[in-house]
């Protein structure tokens, strides 16, 4: 054999062979990219059209599921999704934030990943891990506005970005109380059988705690009866400020629960699953 | 089918190893004299492996040629990435082999690791002033790229003003990556590996 072949063996080859072993995406230029393939785009849209084809307003009782604080915990996430798919009766699933550790792309395509072995449709809100590095140009790609509001089954969900910290900015609390006023965009209705805030972080946290009372006063003045967030890790539910409101954090799959939001037409509940 | 074209390729390529074995006997003593490089710079240039679209510095080949150390500029654009990225890398490179293949040409299986910075980006290396002490553990501009690889150095001929060239391919990841895949099932190989390729010019005579 002339050197050439053996060349073309000993170098070209093993090439081939690192390329082929690595070909989910051949190339990466840097653990900070933010190109978003067109595949992932607009997943809360398409998410919310499979919710609304799925809504059933005859019958209003349903349940949801919350993850929340992921961060690199794959398994755990993974065993919390099985677990819902076990069940029959969880219409949807919301993450309520930092559902990535670094808000690197690659991160970002794991969550992907496992979320879309989910069989019901989920929907995020944004975390301060999440905004880390190019995190919030990422998730834009991917789930399009930070702020938003949708109805199920004559509950307005009212998904609410207020990481302050890692995008420096005022939380669009302008915005917020617009959401909650009873007039929906969407349909014109002015009526909802309840509202449902999400926030990442909860109102009580050091970071948010000058803007905490507005908060709770917009809360009560819109007849918000529940507030969750996530970014403690731990679940806790409790009317703790005798407002009239529960406040839940929603703790992280690595401590081997989700909590499930029970709703009827004239209750809410919030309880912890383990699995 | 992934998996049996990955397996065919490398019992192809592993055979390429035994064959050059038995034919290089005699060689490296020539090869060494030539090839073997006195402490020198060289001029890396490189293609992706997460430090950069484009990279590009200086490098050192340590006296007795295992190892290198190299200082690169990498550059990604908007139109690649999503956005413009600056980062700046030290390479360390580990010579683990050297594989005589002729007179002029030597192959170098090795093992780098890179530690690699963005700058002007939006991540950060020390905890912003509105954050409080230790809310981020870990700088999050900083990351270390492992890589393996393997090399194939050629001398230049003697009228040209390169000593030599050394062409790489080479396999990456990130350490965060790395961490994910030890604790995650969830996470794969392919999902944490890419590949790179590059080369190292070495003027002077």
């Amino acid at each position: 054999m002339n050197m050439c072949g053996i060349s073309f063996r000993l170098f070209v080859l093993p090439l081939i062979t690192l390329l082929t072993f690595s070909c989910d995406r051949p190339f990466s230029y840097s653990p900070f990219e933010a190109n978003v393939p067109e595949e992932w785009r607009n997943t809360t849209q398409k998410n919310l059209e499979r919710l609304h084809a799925s809504d059933t307003s005859s019958n209003p009782d349903f349940k949801v599921a919350l993850i929340s604080d992921n961060h690199y915990h794959y398994n755990d996430l993974a065993d919390a999704v099985a677990h819902i798919n076990g069940r029959d009766d969880i219409s949807f699933v919301m993450l309520p934030g930092d559902i990535t550790e670094n808000g690197l792309q690659t991160e970002y395509e794991l969550l992907y990943k496992v979320m879309r072995k989910c069989r019901v449709p989920y929907l995020t809100v944004i975390g301060n891990h999440d905004y880390l590095s190019n995190g919030g140009s990422i998730y834009s790609q991917i789930f399009g506005p930070f702020n938003y509001t949708f109805t199920f089954n004559d509950v307005k969900f009212i998904a609410f970005d207020n990481v302050i910290w890692e995008d420096p900015k005022e939380a669009d609390y302008t915005w917020l109380e617009s959401a909650l006023s009873n007039t929906s965009e969407e349909t014109g209705r002015s009526d909802y059988n309840h509202k449902i805030v999400i926030s990442h972080i909860p109102p009580m946290d050091r970071q948010l705690i000058a803007k905490r009372d507005y908060f709770d006063s917009l809360m009560a003045a819109h007849g918000v009866k529940f507030s969750i967030h996530g970014h403690k890790h731990e679940y806790w539910s409790s009317p703790f400020l005798n407002n009239g409101i529960t406040y839940t954090t929603v703790g992280s799959p690595s401590k081997r629960s989700y909590a499930v939001l029970t709703v009827t037409s004239d209750s809410l509940h919030m309880s912890k699953v383990d699995f | 089918m992934k998996g049996l074209l990955l397996l065919i390729l490398l019992t192809i390529a592993t055979s390429g190893f035994g064959i050059n074995a038995s034919d290089s006997s005699g060689v490296p003593k020539f090869v060494e004299s030539q090839l073997k490089l006195r402490p020198q710079l060289f001029v890396p240039i490189q293609f992706a492996g997460n430090i950069g679209w484009f990279s590009t510095g200086i490098g050192y080949s340590a006296k007795r040629d295992l190892y290198q150390l190299s200082f690169v500029y990498g550059y990604v654009p908007e139109q690649v990435a999503g956005i413009d990225i600056h980062t700046v890398t030290a390479r360390n490179i580990f010579h683990l082999y050297r594989l005589p293949l002729n007179e002029q040409s030597v192959l170098i299986p090795y093992a780098a690791a890179g530690v690699s910075l963005e700058v002007g980006g939006r991540s950060f290396f020390t905890l912003p002033d509105n954050m409080s002490p230790g809310y981020y553990g870990f700088p999050k501009s900083l990351h270390l790229i492992p890589a393996i690889g393997c090399k194939l150095r050629r001398a230049t001929p003697r009228r040209s003003n390169l000593k030599g060239v050394e062409l790489f391919a080479e396999v990456t990841t990130v350490d965060v990556y790395i961490w994910y895949k030890t604790i995650s099932r969830e996470v794969r190989m392919p999902d944490i590996l890419s590949a790179s390729a590059g080369i190292h010019f070495f003027p002077g005579r």
